[in-house]
């Protein structure tokens, strides 16, 4: 089981922490959040100062149906006591990605998304589907 | 852990990739596999399915360690899914 909080803006909060595989990992404050069906997403700044390792590339669909090709990245995650390897999606800022909105974020069931977002407004969401390996992302 | 970086462009690679699925490899994996996920070797046409990206990805490194993969689930025109959010713009 895992704990979190919900912020003055509605947001519900969990920290994890995210990294290279075999490194020393960061806390990110994760916000819940649905909309999203794959794996984590950060800024590419956060990649970038993690030294994430390449991994391929996809393509995933925006809000709008548009389909964007992405970088994706490995990491690990500590996830309910676990250290899980995951996916993550790189951020593209000039996409116009944003922090997802609060009147969303506040109606989300914990176990669906969440998304992560670092202080200042760089921000990644996950998608926590069964609490297992799913993650996605944001940004900007 | 090996190295991987990519040596092409987003567009050129995914141009490669989507062409290699639709002329040689969707008329070999497609039935019976929807929903699951392809990943394609752009410069030697070598694939792997699997169930999740990153088994597919992973296999097809093992077999080819230099490879450029390039993703696709199969019967769908994305791997997967932002929700509305991703377009709202910064404050």
């Amino acid at each position: 089981m895992m704990f979190g909080f919900v912020n003055n803006n509605c947001e519900a909060i969990i920290k994890v922490a995210v990294g290279r595989i075999g490194s020393p990992k960061i806390a990110l404050d994760a916000v819940i959040d649905t909309g999203f069906t794959s794996f984590l997403s950060l800024p590419l700044s956060v990649i970038t100062e993690l030294g994430l390792p390449w991994h391929y590339r996809d393509i995933g669909t925006l809000g709008d149906g548009s389909e964007v090709v992405f970088e994706i990245y490995k990491a690990s995650v500590i996830w309910d006591g676990q250290e899980q390897i995951i996916d993550v999606a790189a951020s593209d800022a000039d996409r116009g990605y944003s922090i997802h909105s609060r009147s969303e974020s506040k109606h989300l069931p914990w176990q669906h998304s969440q998304r992560f977002f670092q202080s200042g407004n760089s921000c990644c969401d996950f998608d926590t589907h069964a609490m297992k390996k799913r993650f996605i992302t944001m940004f900007h | 852990m090996a190295v991987h970086q990519p040596r092409y462009s987003k567009e050129e690679l995914a141009q490669r990739g989507d062409l290699i699925y639709q002329t040689q490899i969707r008329p070999q994996v497609e039935a019976g596999n929807h929903g699951k996920i392809v990943a394609i070797d752009i410069e030697t046409g070598d694939f792997e399915v699997a169930n999740s990206p990153m088994l597919a990805v992973d296999k097809l490194y093992e077999r080819k360690p230099d490879a450029q993969p390039w993703v696709i689930r199969i019967g769908h025109r994305a791997v997967f899914r932002f929700g509305s959010r991703s377009l709202r713009k910064p404050v």
